[in-house]
């Protein structure tokens, strides 16, 4: 409708990686925009990029190892050179990260309501009792059962499936403006995938959050994305809206990518 | 609560471990090439005869079957009592009394000191992967494995008592008597441990649930204090548990140095003499401190990653 | 290191080894380099200050402190090669058995090996020598007691590492004999993971014999030793430091060499991690650091 509600707005995105071996440039002049309450997504092959864009949003990739040049904002936030305590302040808040595997994502040493609570008092000043109910609910909101008993439990006592649900929830307990989610269904099966699915439909209706899915589960994007953008080796070979790509793609790679999702999909019934 | 259960589990444990020490200490000196009731005629300076042998074998109990002076000496152990000095006649226990202090003041705060000083040095060369302080403290560790300790602390001495007349030389007097013995002691453990945490911080700092965190906002105490470093100090958790054996064990060198009236002086002595009550006793005092240290390293350990604890009621249920 | 990266690790190992065979050649034609007899005892020259006929001065008995470090590297020297040869000798044998047929034998000893190891170095050889007495012989014999069990660990593991692999499997189809495959195709295996192990160990063994001496537990005066004369000099700390500071830096110098050089060839062969692996600690011995 109008530009602001344009979320995040990335130009010319370039990642290079410095190594003993010399350099390699693994993203490639990326542009991309997400409207509040849109998801894109984005799929490709494993090592094409992806995730590496994900932490170039975040600017979390080591300056040493990673030099990256471009654009990316945030509304009206240029993103790119803050300094690290203001993006510490928009990390959580304004963008969360959904991690691939949920069993390592968090630390196996504190429960989950420590991990809910930090983070909670990193970008607010609420007092325990405040966060715990907003801990509480933002679980609740993700129709997990029994939320105050799953607080009290470490990590390891969960499921990965159930794992990867609190991180969502606790990715969109302070309400960010955008949500980026790495392969978030990758390492679940099915019952939980369609889960986390759920979930993030959930999100994407009712907080109006802008979400980047990346996945190369094809099923999980065509379910939750409005636009979609094939990635190979750092670039972009197409986008477009998820009815037009699935249903007539132009580049080679993307079709590629539908007839290996069709062949694997039959196989499975 | 779990972790409760799981330090009553831990002690129950030690139980049969103290126990079958206490038989390897008593049966080793059994196995001893010379006969101890020969030993404590010559330490008495009393010639030995027949009669005097048979007459100290009996005083000794030695006459009796293998298994019945085992469990008297355990129940006298029960009692607290580790037997007489063959050289001093005074019972043992009244002189671990005046000198296990002293001993395990010197261990603990030799513990103390590396871990205090090892933590901002490891801290400091991880953050500053191989530039100057980190090439310091790579120094430092090589100097920490070939430098005997001895020399370090006539080393110490020499340049700071001596030359500089900082501290005190010898004896227990005051804490500043405790302070060199505590650095010499101090030094090698220092070197250890600061590489084993710069080495755990480097690798934690690669770990997922780090990525995590930085992802969520957390700022950088909250990051460094809660996530890298209650993971990356894990090593160093164990083998300041297995240190303090080790400790108690150096002092034997440091208190000769320092002449600290501490055991192992005592045990020395009783080498040489070979008194073999006062040996039984180090041996076992040796083997309860190792027992005990790693005991606690376990405990912190179990503190600082509950999946152990867990492990140990999974057991259980099964 | 940081030295290999800066000079480049051939010339690095060949300076370490040269300096190492000027040390040992320097302890085997002692009798031909040292001026004086080493236990020559002359109290008209005692405490001399260093001269053109002692060059590093007299100690409290006047015995030549030069003649002394000379024979004393004799001592230390051949002790350390008796201690660690047999330590491999036994280790090679029991380790490539135990890890060569494996099952119940392998087992057993592997636990046996495992709680001998759990208890720190230093404790058990004060134990056990003050069990066995106090000598050289007795701590040599500790010494290679406490010591065999760590190379036949070692070696115990890579024999089971080796036994795995497929050219071991090729010899035995080909029907080799177990007793030929250990010496063709296992035993040349071992022996770059061993050199190195012996080359860091080496220092170690060198420090306990020298901190066993000097607590009195080893090699006793008047005998030459590095650490028994730091031991015989320590009452003479604040008048005539020399006489603790040569045979120091001798063990500091001999010890920091090997140990130099076990890193370095560790680094080249990319092995040391592995073997630091293996051991319970990164720095573990006797004298040196507790």
């Amino acid at each position: 409708m109008n530009q602001k509600e344009i979320v995040l707005d990335v130009k010319g995105l370039d990642v290079q990686v410095h190594s003993n071996q010399g350099k390699l440039q693994v993203v490639q002049d990326l542009s991309f925009q997400i409207e509040s309450g849109k998801v894109l997504g984005i799929v490709g092959e494993s090592g094409c990029g992806k995730s590496i864009t994900c932490l170039a949003i975040l600017q979390l990739l080591d300056r040493v190892q990673y030099v990256t040049q471009g654009s990316i904002r945030l509304k009206e936030l240029e993103l790119t050179n803050r300094t690290e305590a203001q993006l510490q302040k928009i990390r959580g808040k304004e963008i969360s990260l959904i991690l691939q595997n949920p069993m390592n994502a968090f630390n196996p040493a504190l429960t989950i309501e420590k991990q809910f609570l930090e983070t909670i008092y990193a970008h607010s000043k609420l007092s325990r009792k405040q966060a715990h109910d907003q801990a509480v609910k933002s679980l609740d909101e993700m129709n997990l059962p029994n939320p105050k008993e799953l607080l009290k439990q470490y990590p390891f006592e969960l499921s990965g499936g159930m794992l990867q649900r609190v991180m969502i929830a606790l990715s969109i307990c302070m309400k960010p403006m955008l949500l980026l989610a790495d392969e978030p269904t990758t390492a679940l099966d099915s019952v939980n995938r369609h889960h986390v699915v759920e979930a993030l439909q959930i999100i994407k209706k009712q907080e109006k959050t802008a979400i980047l899915l990346v996945s190369h589960d094809l099923n999980v994007i065509h379910e939750l994305a409005d636009e979609v953008a094939v990635m190979k080796k750092g670039q972009f070979v197409e986008t477009g809206s998820v009815a037009q790509l699935f249903s007539n793609p132009k580049h080679e790679y993307t079709k590629l990518l539908l007839d290996a999702r069709l062949t694997t999909g039959t196989r499975n019934e | 609560m779990k972790l409760f259960v799981y330090v009553w589990k831990r002690l129950a444990m030690m139980v049969p471990v103290i126990l079958g020490t206490t038989f390897v200490a008593f049966l080793l000196l059994r196995l001893t090439p010379v006969d101890p009731a020969r030993a404590y005629l010559s330490v008495s300076n009393i010639i030995p005869t027949e009669e005097t042998i048979n007459l100290v074998r009996h005083q000794l109990g030695l006459d009796q079957p293998f298994w019945l002076q085992y469990v008297h000496w355990l129940w006298q152990l029960c009692h607290l009592n580790f037997g007489i000095s063959f050289i001093s006649k005074i019972p043992v226990s009244q002189e671990l009394v005046v000198r296990l202090p002293v001993t395990a003041t010197l261990a603990v705060l030799s513990l103390i000191i590396a871990i205090l000083v090892s933590i901002p040095l490891g801290i400091a060369s991880a953050l500053h992967k191989n530039k100057f302080i980190d090439h310091c403290c790579r120094l430092l560790a090589f100097l920490g494995a070939s430098l005997p300790q001895f020399l370090l602390a006539y080393l110490l001495i020499y340049f700071v008592s001596v030359k500089f007349d900082l501290f005190p030389l010898q004896g227990t007097e005051t804490w500043q008597h405790f302070v060199l013995p505590s650095i010499t002691l101090a030094l090698g453990l220092i070197a250890t441990y600061s590489r084993l945490l710069r080495n755990g911080l480097l690798e934690s700092l690669e770990e997922p649930f780090v990525l995590y965190a930085k992802a969520r906002g957390l700022g950088t105490v909250a990051l460094m204090g809660r996530h890298v470093l209650r993971h990356a100090i894990r090593p160093v958790v164990t083998a300041a548990g297995m240190n303090l054996g080790k400790l108690f064990a150096g002092t034997v060198i440091v208190e000769q140095i320092f002449a600290m009236p501490g055991i192992g002086g005592y045990f020395l002595e009783a080498v040489y003499h070979r008194d073999y009550p006062v040996i039984q006793s180090f041996v076992l005092i040796m083997a309860i401190v190792f027992v005990l240290g790693n005991l606690i390293a376990d405990v912190v350990q179990a503190y600082l990653d509950p999946r152990l604890t867990q492990q140990g009621t999974r057991k259980q249920v099964e | 290191m940081l030295m290999s990266r800066l000079l480049g690790k051939q010339l690095v190992i060949s300076v370490l080894t040269t300096l190492l065979a000027l040390i040992t050649l320097a302890g085997i034609f002692a009798p031909f380099l040292a001026p004086h007899d080493p236990n020559l005892v002359d109290l008209s020259h005692k405490l001399n200050s260093p001269s053109l006929e002692f060059p590093l001065g007299t100690d409290q008995l006047g015995r030549c402190v030069l003649s002394r470090l000379l024979y004393g590297t004799r001592v230390t020297l051949s002790l350390t090669l008796l201690i660690v040869a047999s330590c491999v000798a036994i280790a090679l044998i029991i380790g490539s058995i135990a890890g060569y047929v494996g099952g119940l034998i392998d087992n057993i000893l592997m636990r046996v090996c495992d709680t001998i190891l759990s208890f720190p170095s230093f404790i058990l050889a004060i134990c056990l020598i003050s069990i066995w007495g106090v000598g050289w012989q007795q701590m040599v014999f500790v010494l290679i007691t406490i010591q065999s069990v760590y190379y036949t660990r070692f070696i115990r593991g890579l024999v089971t590492n080796l036994r795995q692999q497929n050219y071991i499997l090729a010899a035995k189809v080909c029907g080799s004999s177990p007793f030929l495959i250990m010496i063709r195709h296992i035993i040349p295996n071992l022996l770059s993971p061993l050199v190195i192990v012996v080359t860091l160990e080496i220092g170690w063994v060198i420090m306990d014999i020298s901190a066993l001496s000097f607590i009195g537990l080893g090699v006793q005066s008047p005998t030459p030793e590095w650490g028994a004369m730091i031991n015989e000099g320590k009452s003479f700390l604040l008048s005539h430091p020399r006489l603790l500071l040569a045979p120091g830096i001798m063990i500091f110098c001999v010890v920091a060499l090997f140990n130099l050089l076990g890193e370095t060839l560790g680094g080249k062969k990319g092995t040391t991690k592995s073997i630091r692996k293996s051991k319970k600690e990164p720095v573990e011995g006797l004298g040196g650091t507790q």
